[in-house]
């Protein structure tokens, strides 16, 4: 075979071999490269306000945690994503609920769903759902299409310091809790 | 130059030359460009396929996927039964908290039979027959929509496709039939 032959056929290879490494270890496709939280346009006044019922239908204020970091998770018993990252959040609340750290989820979604979720996977913080005022509520903190899971983490007093849209990662959460607990 | 260093100048420029290429090919849908609002990521028409039958068309968006089981249809105000309506098998997906579900990608198409009823209003012309439909659909990148309800006027006689009416509502699975209606909850903001 002539050397020139052998060169174009080890090229050509080569370009293969380079284009499906690249394309394999190309960014994977993730929530937070396509869809930026946008400004939190409720005030810290406004969220502390906010009521929202608890599985006995009883309302329970947000600003009864205002002296916490307080994590409000909106979430639903129909989003996959959002029951995914539940058991981390389960454990955040067991780790850091006696230092300061409150976590809430916000569920869109009806009350029996969420008892009935409740009991069979607990997560140790209270579950508040509200089918109606919630996705909207939830878009005033950040969330403009309404998208579940959506996380915001407020410093005790009502300062917004944290807002995700998809599954919060585990050593950030870390990090941003330890950094931000209640003095 | 010895084949040798020709073929190293070649595999260096190889490689500069192959990202463009294939950077070229298109990404995942959602992953492309902004998330879509929900009812461009999930774009429904209608039409009355026959004077018994109600067509509904899904274009779905490439990135995105509905649920099979989380659909809900209402005709003239009344639920149309499970058993009753047409629905594509759809694709087997192993879903981490539910199991297997079904979903459909790109396209789906839903036939739903008229009530007796609302073959018996057809008589009235110019007659319209509502159609009132809740959806819920997710993203590949790991986000999923709140349930959607939305509203179409099909008229009697005509095959003409339609689009829905109004903006898209927050839809629940728990709510009867017609509940959709009046909910100040949109699924867009500030429209």
């Amino acid at each position: 075979m002539k050397p020139k032959l052998i060169v174009g056929a080890g090229a050509a290879i080569l370009i293969t071999l380079a284009g499906v490494a690249w394309w394999l270890d190309r960014p994977v496709a993730d929530v937070r490269n396509v869809v930026k939280p946008e400004r939190v346009e409720a005030s810290s006044a406004v969220i502390y306000a906010t009521s929202f019922p608890d599985l006995a239908g009883n309302p329970q204020s947000l600003g009864q945690w205002q002296n916490k970091l307080l994590m409000l998770n909106f979430w639903a018993t129909w989003c996959a994503p959002c029951k995914e990252e539940m058991p981390l959040l389960a454990k955040l609340q067991s780790e850091y609920g006696s230092k300061g750290l409150q976590i809430v989820g916000i569920a869109i979604d009806s009350r029996v769903n969420v008892a009935n979720f409740s009991v069979a996977s607990p997560v140790g913080y209270p579950l508040l759902p509200d089918e109606t005022r919630a996705i909207d509520f939830s878009r005033r903190l950040g969330n403009r299409l309404g998208l579940l899971p959506y996380t915001v983490v407020m410093r005790a007093g009502g300062e917004v310091i944290f807002t995700r849209m998809g599954v919060v990662r585990e050593a950030e959460m870390h990090q941003l809790i330890r950094e931000n607990l209640p003095k | 130059m010895k084949p040798a260093g020709l073929s190293a100048c070649v595999t260096g420029l190889a490689l500069l030359l192959a990202q463009p290429v294939f950077a070229a090919l298109p990404a995942s849908g959602a992953a492309a460009a902004e998330l879509l609002d929900a009812d461009k990521a999930f774009q429904l028409t209608a039409r009355l396929r026959d004077a018994k039958t109600v067509e509904l068309s899904y274009n779905i968006a490439d990135g995105y996927y509905m649920y099979r089981d989380r659909f809900h249809f209402a005709i003239d105000g009344k639920t149309v039964k499970l058993a009753s309506r047409q629905m594509p098998a759809g694709k087997m997906k192993q879903d981490a908290t539910f199991g297997r579900v079904v979903t459909y990608r790109n396209s789906v198409r839903i036939l739903l039979p008229l009530s007796l009823a609302s073959i018996a209003n057809q008589t009235a012309s110019p007659h319209q027959i509502g159609v009132e439909v809740t959806s819920q659909g997710c993203a590949d990148v790991g986000v999923c929509y709140p349930p959607m309800t939305q509203q179409l006027a099909l008229t009697v006689g005509s095959t003409e496709l339609v689009h829905p009416q109004g903006e898209a509502t927050i839809g629940s699975f728990s709510r009867p039939a017609g509940a959709g209606r009046g909910i100040s909850e949109t699924l867009k903001r500030g429209n």
